[in-house]
């Protein structure tokens, strides 16, 4: 149908997408208003003139329709979309380490109120990017929205050996669901520091962190098609209640994760001194453990303190740290004690029906969720002229996520101090075991060699 | 009675979200509902109605979707949470006003 009142308003239209959808509107009207007139007994003719006249000026309803359809290519949601999109790709290609706190490094454990803030924001930019889009029937920006998640889907399968699906999805998951499992003081342990990110917990917050990618993948999909469709005037009822039970499902999810997290965080900061008190203990401790003790340390921590053995019997499966391809094979027997040890030999991996490591003869005297910062150096120089019992004095044995000790001190083992650096990249240091006045001493021998870590320059002179 | 085309301006968007605060409607309809609720004293130029349902979809009052019944498509509108609360505020706007001019044209309340 083309009467001159249509043709007249559709040439002043000039968003040739809605064109057709503007068209179909007011064909079906003229249609309704030509078979009213029909029906009072008019001629075709007359009742098609009769409908036309009273739609009134072509021009009364082209030019503000013209006007309110006039697509422009640059608008603020689309400017903010991109630098959004842009920035979000950035981080999983070049920054996504500090996201993962279950990666497959082995001391990857590092825990941030921030980056669970960072995660939560990414999580519900994407959800504020999808409204907008729906709510300003922007299809580009819903389509930039689906396309943007699609390319991360990607970015995650090249680094999967690197990190964990949706990694940067998971800080917000894995913030809401330590708080929902462990409460609130189990949220600030893993904020503050001792403890080691389950290994049995990964999975749950990995598949929710992969859940919220389908839901945000379906939502942008549901978005631009419903757009899309009803510019082609198709129904979209059912494309609509998806729309709705999305953002319904995404307001009820973000809005409890949020609560949760304020929430955590709050308590977080409030036991922070408290858990200083505790750190400033468990140094205490080993210094004492350490340094006042004659021989060899895991005889004292065997035999008097900690009765590995006996703890190790009772522990439940999960608790083992089991990693064949790295060799390295931890026992968690600590509960939030400062101490974790390693199985004490290959016979006792055996019984728990996991394979023989190298650690067999190691002790691993400390974990803690720690990381060093970049530009964060010192050195250590002068072999022999530093003594453990001084570097344990200095801030850096605060950022050592683990001291272990290797072998006996009377078989020339050595206590190692692991680092984790910002990256995720891990650096030790040894201290080795000299005899000096029928005492066995503890000094670092590891030659000329600067570390990115520690806050300021040792240099011990040990008599 | 013939109302002027300046009365009718300022209060057609509210008359739209009101006949879509029952059900929803296609744009022939609400002309005629209009019609129907006022005895005829309300009959806008019909091509007028189109710039105003749209622009109210676009400030999220209103969301539209096709039907197709008798071989005829049809967009209806329908009246969103922002539609009802922009429809309150502009009834008690609209009692405030008229109450204020009565006053002033000597009408007694």
């Amino acid at each position: 149908m083309n009467t001159i009142y249509l043709s007249s308003v559709l040439d002043k239209i000039e968003n040739k997408t809605v064109r057709s959808a503007i068209s179909e509107e007011l064909e079906s009207h003229l249609l309704d208003k030509r078979d009213y007139y029909l029906d009072l007994g008019y001629s075709e003719d007359e009742a098609w003139a009769k409908a036309e006249e009273d739609m009134g000026a072509p021009d009364d309803c082209a030019v503000p329709l013209n006007a309110l359809h006039l697509t422009r290519r640059i608008t603020p949601l689309r400017v903010i979309a991109t630098v959004f999109l842009l920035a979000f790709l950035s981080v999983a290609l070049f920054w996504s380490n500090p996201f993962c706190y279950g990666s497959e490094h082995l001391f990857a454990v590092f825990h941030s109120i921030g980056i669970d803030f960072l995660s939560f924001g990414c999580i519900t930019g994407f959800a504020v990017l999808l409204l907008r889009a729906h709510k300003r029937r922007d299809k580009l920006t819903a389509a930039a929205v689906g396309i943007g998640l699609l390319l991360y889907f990607v970015i995650t399968m090249l680094k999967s050996q690197t990190q964990s699906p949706f990694g940067l999805f998971q800080p917000a998951v894995y913030a809401a669901f330590t708080l929902l499992t462990k409460g609130f003081d189990g949220y600030a342990d893993r904020v503050f520091a001792y403890q080691y990110t389950p290994w049995a917990a990964k999975p749950a917050f990995a598949v929710g962190a992969t859940v919220i990618f389908a839901v945000l993948v379906l939502w942008a999909a549901a978005v631009f098609l419903g757009i899309h469709l009803q510019e082609r005037m198709r129904r979209t009822r059912h494309l609509r209640v998806g729309v709705r039970l999305f953002q319904t499902a995404a307001g009820i999810l973000l809005c409890a994760n949020l609560l949760l997290m304020a929430s955590g965080t709050v308590a977080a900061v409030l036991s922070l001194p408290e858990k200083q008190r505790a750190a400033q203990e468990e140094r205490r401790e080993l210094i004492e453990l350490v340094c006042r003790q004659p021989g060899d340390i895991r005889a004292v921590v065997t035999q008097d303190k900690y009765q590995p053995y006996f703890k190790a019997d009772a522990l439940p499966q999960q608790y083992f740290n089991a990693d064949v391809s790295t060799n390295n094979t931890l026992l968690y027997a600590s509960y939030g004690d400062a101490f974790t040890l390693n199985a004490p030999n290959a016979g006792d991996f055996g019984m728990y029906g996991f394979s023989v490591t190298d650690f067999a003869s190691d002790l691993s005297l400390l974990n803690r969720n720690t990381r060093i910062t970049a530009g964060e150096r010192a050195q250590l120089s002068d072999q022999s002229s530093v003594s453990l019992e001084d570097f344990l004095q200095t801030d850096w044995f605060a950022k050592a996520v683990s001291v272990t000790q290797q072998g006996s001190s009377a078989g020339g083992g050595s206590i190692q101090f692991m680092f984790l650096t910002e990256n995720g990249d891990t650096q030790s240091i040894a201290f080795h075991p000299v005899q000096k006045d029928g005492k066995t001493i503890w000094i670092y021998s590891g030659g000329n060699d600067t570390y990115d870590f520690g806050q300021e320059d040792i240099a011990y002179d040990y008599q | 009675m013939t109302i002027s085309k300046e009365l009718i301006k300022g209060s057609t968007a509210t008359l739209v979200l009101s006949v879509l605060q029952g059900s929803d409607l296609y744009g022939y309809k609400i002309i005629k509902e209009i019609q129907l609720k006022s005895d005829d004293v309300f009959a806008l130029k019909e091509g007028t109605l189109y710039p105003i349902l749209h622009a109210l979809e676009e400030e999220g009052c209103l969301e539209s979707y096709w039907e197709e019944a008798d071989n005829r498509k049809r967009k209806y509108y329908h009246l969103t949470r922002k539609g009802a609360r922009r429809l309150k505020e502009k009834k008690e706007e609209w009692q405030v006003y008229a109450k204020s001019v009565g006053k002033v044209l000597g009408f007694s309340y």
